[in-house]
């Protein structure tokens, strides 16, 4: 009975450990690939309304879940107390799913928000597009290569040690 | 608004007393006291001195960190914010293709408090309803806008279908699909549309019975109003100036003589001095 026990602790450990890096891939995938749907969506409708980033980006995130959607409830939560300071922004884009060197991005580019002209904003937004899609490719590439790889590695094993102590 | 649009320093130290009825105006100026209007007598508070940290926050919350939308009209030298509030801006000018692109470094700016005066211009609507056109004349400040909007929502509360051209959002201010006076059932609003190409369009795409803008500037504007009398609706507008001999004055403005029924000309803050009909001006000999 308590081999059993033991066996099933041991599965789920293994497995757990084995979920916890591909949902790590996967919140790190899913923060760039968000971040480029967002520029399309602000490239769409600053162009053609002038709508303000506050309301685009509350829109955006409505009925969003994750990291990103979390980052932009903070932006809009920072332009609706007015407070977008350097300092603020990086404590909003600081995020264990996002590199140090990214963070500096994402944190320009939040900043850079609603700062200039229509076309100036536009031709800004194209820049990161190119910038972060590559990114959101690479991290795609990479859970679907380590993330997947981890947990099955995470299943099979937790299966073998609990055969093993069984 | 003011709560929001003026940073906890500044907002604080405004209304330190309490509640400030009548405000007006609060001009903010980079490096020098705080000021404010109340009852069109101005106040300073010498030790309260605004920053240009107090200018970008009133800028931030006015244009909702998007200088994008509301590049257009700070190229005119003023932003508009809900609830009509106005803001007049002043800074360094940026040019682009020989015209003014945007302003820069704003040191200066102008929060116009907008109010709600209600019943005090039925003597005017009464005077729109039986002749027609009216101009509401004063310098800047005296509440003509004021009057104008109590103007449209009498009107509009009497059945007349008003057109408001408010280019400005001033007259009746309009976010996110609503407008945040009181204006009455039978009132459209055509905001943030340049006066000229409301008049063109508008007027025949609508069907007002009744028009209302604020501050004509220029002989284009007062030849848009030309127009659209002639065509047989009724216009009631605000224009700038201390009184109604400036207006005759003018080269530009005197065309309006010929069409405009009735000039009400205020004295102080919603008050009204003098009211001119046209037979009265030509007995006079304009």
């Amino acid at each position: 009975m308590w081999t059993l026990i033991l066996g099933g602790v041991l599965f789920f450990c293994f497995a757990y450990v084995g979920i916890g890096i591909r949902s790590y891939y996967a919140k790190r995938r899913d923060i760039y690939r968000d971040s480029v749907s967002y520029i399309d969506y602000l490239k769409e409708n600053i162009g053609f309304l002038k709508t303000p980033i506050g309301v685009l980006t509350r829109n955006f995130s409505k009925d969003r879940k994750g990291e990103f959607a979390k980052m932009l409830n903070k932006y809009v939560a920072l332009i609706d107390k007015g407070c977008l300071s350097v300092e603020s922004v990086n404590k909003m884009v600081a995020s264990p799913y996002i590199d140090k060197e990214r963070q500096e991005l994402m944190s320009q580019f939040f900043y850079g928000l609603g700062k200039v002209d229509c076309d100036t904003q536009i031709e800004q937004l194209l820049r990161m597009r190119a910038a972060l899609l590559p990114i959101a490719e690479h991290y795609d590439k990479k859970y679907r290569t380590t993330g997947v790889l981890a947990y099955r590695l995470g299943i099979l094993l937790g299966i073998a040690v609990m055969i093993i102590a069984v | 608004m003011l709560s929001r649009l003026l940073s906890v320093r500044i907002y604080n130290e405004l209304f330190a007393e309490g509640d400030m009825p009548c405000l007006t105006e609060i001009r903010l100026r980079a490096d020098k006291p705080l000021s404010y209007a109340q009852k069109g007598v101005y106040h300073r508070l010498q030790d309260v001195i605004v920053s240009m940290d107090d200018i970008a926050y009133t800028l931030g919350i006015a244009s909702q960190h998007s200088m994008y939308a509301v590049n257009d009209s700070l190229s005119k030298g003023y932003l508009t914010c809900g609830e009509g509030y106005r803001i007049g801006v002043c800074g360094e000018g940026v040019i682009k293709n020989g015209a003014l692109f945007t302003v820069k470094n704003i040191t200066s700016l102008c929060i116009r408090v907008p109010h709600e005066v209600k019943g005090c211009c039925d003597k005017i609507v009464r005077l729109i309803e039986k002749a027609g056109n009216t101009l509401i004349v004063s310098p800047p400040g005296l509440g003509k806008t004021t009057m104008l909007r109590e103007c449209v929502r009498l009107l509009s509360m009497a059945g007349h279908n008003v057109l408001v051209l408010d280019e400005r959002g001033e007259i009746a201010p309009v976010s996110g699909g609503s407008c945040h006076v009181d204006i009455g059932d039978c009132c459209d609003v055509a905001s943030g549309i340049p006066k000229i190409d409301a008049y063109r369009y508008l007027v025949r795409s609508m069907r007002p019975d009744i028009i209302a803008t604020d501050e004509i500037f220029g002989k284009a504007e007062v030849d848009a109003v030309l127009d659209i009398v002639r065509c047989g609706v009724k216009v009631v507008a605000t224009v700038h100036a201390s009184g109604i001999e400036d207006i005759f004055k003018s080269e530009e403005y005197r065309g309006l003589g010929k069409l405009i029924d009735y000039y009400v000309v205020l004295r102080d803050i919603g008050e009204i001095g003098a009211i001119y009909d046209r037979t009265e001006l030509k007995t006079c000999g304009r």
